[in-house]
């Protein structure tokens, strides 16, 4: 089939919807003409100088990174459409200054009025994710070296029949609800997984939460409910099947090229590879081979020890860094220095310079039992 | 029908972008690359908001760095990506279910008809297992129709590196959705 019908294809998905009618661009005029108006009565109702000079506060943005983000105001409101490397076009203008700065305040103030509390009456608070700057106790700093000799060493778990590599996972993503309102949620979820070596396995996600993306002590609210899924071998080990999982290369360079193309995931990205690779080193079944070659690819992209940190729970551990590459943001990851298990990482968005996904590693072991813990 | 000159919003901001002119030209294209990714609701609601973005960052528009359409399509982009675990959702339901969520009649171009509605799955399946820059490069180059040089300035990624993922993203669609359309039209 020639290329260009692929991408047909693609543009044909969108020509499905209809276009815009008469009506809906006078909804959109409408709704264009009304910001624009409610900004300018946000300034005519004089806004205190001192506020509108003063940095915008850092209320949008979760743990500190060890380089200062920009901010979510920064993005929202202004950098958000600033082509890269574009130049000022003018020196700014006072009026429209204002009116930049009046809509950042604007969208603060309409977020924290319009999100609404949705938990059920008789719903017990769950634990709030806990946000840890700090260890709770000291952990050593690991060298690279140190983290492969560490992986290499564990020890090689393959799965019996009758056994299951089973995983608990949470996870936590940053999500917009509205764009004006910019009602940002963070939407977090734990998984459970029992991965048989033959035959298919169970997935059980959720319930599915959300809380005020800025306000780790709100309740959190219902979101999705619980899916008990059966879970396919061919994607069972995080995208891979077992027979894939157990014979992944030891030579990074070879693993990256299987991971590229094997599995069900998208490991042929930066960011699916950075991705894939962590949670294959989570995998319990993964052999201590192919961990070593997982710490060597994840090196390569430019993976390096960091201070000491805790993971989301407050587990203490062994810190690396990933940095930014080809429009990736960075990656803050925590693992056990005593056994090398990966116990959390966070993902920081190049776009708007905030922690906006993370996973918790919370138990990954060889079981017989498929009751939820 | 009303427009935007109608509207006294220059005094908001003296000497600002030609509002009107620049909806006139791209407010369907900005409405058609949101509604496919989010829904004709939010599109309305962030093609609004993408012109409303345009005026209070105007001073820092600078012409020589790319088009007005280029620029309106970044300040697009940013805004659908605060929302991507909608458009993931969306994916989703309509890989697994059939039933596209932002469909809401039997409205449908003609560009449509060039495949059977059953391939609607397979084409959200592949666009969900996208990356997100990945995906942004392809929906900025086929809803959009921007060029490599555009999506880079509008991404932030060097012009080769787009080209390269758009030979990727050709390969790894061609073997999603190639063999599915085996005996179809080579329109």
């Amino acid at each position: 089939m020639p290329e260009a019908d692929v991408l047909d294809q693609v543009r044909a998905f969108r020509a499905q919807l209809a276009g815009l009618d008469d009506g809906a661009h006078d909804r959109i005029r409408a709704l264009i003409v009304a910001r624009a108006q409610a900004v300018a009565d946000e300034q005519a109702a004089g806004i205190d100088q001192s506020v509108i000079d003063s940095p915008a506060p850092p209320a949008r943005r979760l743990t500190p990174l060890p380089t200062p983000p920009r901010s979510f105001d920064d993005d929202t409101a202004a950098a958000v459409v600033e082509l890269p490397g574009a130049a000022p076009r003018s020196p700014a203008t006072r009026p429209a200054r204002l009116v930049a700065v009046a809509a950042a305040i604007l969208v603060l103030v309409l977020a924290a009025g319009v999100l609404v509390r949705m938990r059920a009456p008789d719903e017990p608070p769950a634990q709030p994710v806990t946000v840890a700057t700090e260890p709770s106790a000291p952990a050593p700093v690991l060298s690279l070296a140190d983290l492969a000799a560490l992986e290499a060493a564990q020890p090689d778990q393959p799965l019996s029949a009758g056994e299951f590599a089973y995983s608990r996972v949470e996870r936590g993503e940053l999500s917009g609800q509205g764009a004006f309102q910019v009602e940002q949620l963070l939407v977090r979820t734990t998984r459970e997984r029992w991965a048989p070596p033959s035959g298919p396995g169970r997935s059980l996600t959720g319930p599915t939460d959300a809380r005020p993306f800025d306000d780790p002590t709100a309740p959190p609210q219902p979101f999705l409910p619980a899916a008990d899924d059966p879970l396919a071998q061919a994607s069972a080990f995080s995208g891979l099947s077992y027979d894939q999982l157990r014979q992944l290369p030891t030579e990074s360079a070879a693993l990256r090229s299987v991971l590229a193309a094997t599995g069900t995931r998208s490991g042929d990205t930066r960011l699916g590879l950075v991705e894939l690779s962590l949670d294959l080193l989570a995998e319990p079944a993964t052999p201590p081979a192919a961990r070593r070659a997982l710490v060597a690819l994840l090196a390569d992209e430019g993976m390096q020890a960091a201070d000491p940190a805790a993971d989301r729970r407050g587990r203490p551990g062994a810190a690396f860094a990933i940095p930014a590459r080809d429009g990736t943001g960075t990656w803050s990851v925590v693992i056990d220095p005593a056994n090398g298990h990966l116990l959390g990482w966070d993902y920081t968005d190049p776009g708007t310079g905030l922690r906006n996904r993370y996973a918790v590693y919370l138990d990954q072991s060889i079981t017989r039992d498929t009751t939820s813990h | 029908m009303v427009t935007l000159t109608d509207f006294n919003l220059d005094a908001l901001h003296a000497g600002g972008p030609p509002l009107e002119e620049w909806y006139a030209e791209h407010a369907d294209a900005l409405f058609g690359y949101i509604a496919r990714r989010l829904g004709r609701e939010a599109a309305e609601d962030l093609t609004a908001q993408v012109f409303v973005e345009a005026l209070a960052a105007w001073p820092r528009y600078d012409p020589a760095r790319g088009s007005a359409k280029t620029w309106l399509f970044a300040i697009a982009t940013n805004l659908v990506r605060a929302q991507r675990r909608r458009e993931q959702r969306n994916l989703d339901l309509l890989a697994r279910s059939g039933v596209d969520p932002l469909v809401e009649d039997s409205t449908r171009g003609a560009d449509a008809r060039l495949v059977a509605a059953d391939q609607w799955p397979q084409v959200a399946a592949a666009l969900r297992d996208l990356d997100p820059v990945d995906r942004d490069v392809l929906l900025l180059y086929c809803f959009a129709e921007l060029d490599y040089r555009d999506i880079g300035r509008t991404l932030g990624l060097p012009e080769g590196t787009v080209a390269s993922k758009m030979n990727r993203l050709r390969r790894k669609l061609r073997s999603r959705l190639g063999p599915s359309l085996e005996g179809g039209s080579d329109a």
